[in-house]
């Protein structure tokens, strides 16, 4: 069922999203050559806490950390590690999330380390405007399969795929909420956009091959051909007059 | 988000650090912790409040070690 939030659980979630935005801007100014990825989840762990939140992430589904750091070829749900170093080049994806007030916010970003390639860079700026050209499309009215065929098909233009196995998804007092948001799809089909629905679109692009596959430790998930992955993602909630992106750090 | 009875948790600090705990009692800055396995009901661990980090979920029944171990199975301790 999906849930539609009042006025006020919209500015208890904005709350909870604003915490998430900052949470994630601290865990990109900390993305340098040289530091371990479990040094900036605990960087994220304690700011976290601190505004008297709780990780949306830390021991979800038995996910052990606060936030997914996952660099170059992992796609998504990559753990922090002490033993994980970042160097000049990687592209590193974070992805977290606070729970305040009943309710869940829910962003990505991924941050180049130091200088990275030029075909990194355009898979970065394709996918960040494919998060974009997505969001635009949630209109009160629209469909659901509007904002999947809109990142689809800006990725697929410049030749990049779209991972099929993971999907964006409502948000609210829970993580994970009805509907599904796809980042593929045919316009016109799927759930329609209603004003009061709060939705997590997270564009995931391969510049490869879309399939993925899920390591032994069953959370990283990385390229099956090992090619590079970006994956960018925002809270936002459907409003009469528009989509409004709830995890902005101000 | 409270440390209370209840709350689903992960250590900070000790030999048990960044494994999962339920907090089977609280008293002011001390929580007394359980993992229905290493740290079994009839003799809670111990623990500084500053020690625990929460997470959002709560166990609904802890009575028991089994119970215990059956809600903390999926989560992991690296």
């Amino acid at each position: 069922m999906i849930v539609l939030k009042t006025a006020r659980e919209l500015s208890l979630m904005r709350e909870a999203c604003k915490i998430s935005a900052r949470a994630l801007k601290i865990a990109g100014e900390a993305v340098q050559p040289g530091v371990s990825t479990l040094e900036i989840d605990t960087l994220v762990r304690k700011y976290i806490e601190k505004q008297g939140a709780v990780p949306s992430f830390l021991g979800y589904g038995g996910f052990p950390n606060s936030a997914c750091i996952s660099v170059n070829d992992t796609v998504i749900h990559g753990i922090p590690s002490k033993k994980r170093i970042l160097k000049e080049g990687d592209i590193v994806s974070v992805d977290v999330g606070a729970y305040i007030g009943g309710y869940h916010g829910d962003n990505a970003w991924t941050f180049p380390c130091g200088k990275i390639s030029d075909e990194a860079q355009a898979l970065l700026d394709a996918t960040r405007e494919s998060l974009f050209k997505g969001i635009e499309k949630a209109q009160p009215g629209n469909r659901i399969g509007d904002i999947g065929s809109a990142v689809q098909q800006y990725v697929e233009e410049r030749s990049y795929s779209v991972v099929r196995d993971f999907v964006g998804h409502g948000v609210g007092a829970k993580l994970h909420e009805e509907p599904s948001v796809p980042n593929f799809g045919t316009p016109g089909r799927g759930p329609r956009l209603l004003p009061g629905m709060t939705i997590a679109i997270e564009p995931m692009i391969n510049m490869g091959s879309y399939r993925v596959k899920v390591l032994e430790d069953e959370w990283t998930t990385v390229t099956v051909d090992g090619s590079l992955s970006a994956h960018f993602e925002h809270t936002i909630a459907i409003t009469p007059d528009g989509p409004k992106i709830l995890t902005l750090p101000d | 988000m409270d440390i209370v009875k209840g709350r689903i948790v992960k250590a900070k600090a000790g030999r048990d650090k960044d494994k999962f705990f339920v907090v089977v009692d609280i008293y002011k800055n001390t929580a007394y912790i359980c993992d229905g396995k290493t740290r079994r009901i009839e003799k809670p661990k111990r623990k500084n409040v500053l020690h625990l980090a929460p997470t959002a979920e709560m166990a609904d029944e802890f009575n028991s070690n089994r119970k215990i171990r059956e809600i903390l199975k999926n989560y992991r301790g690296d």
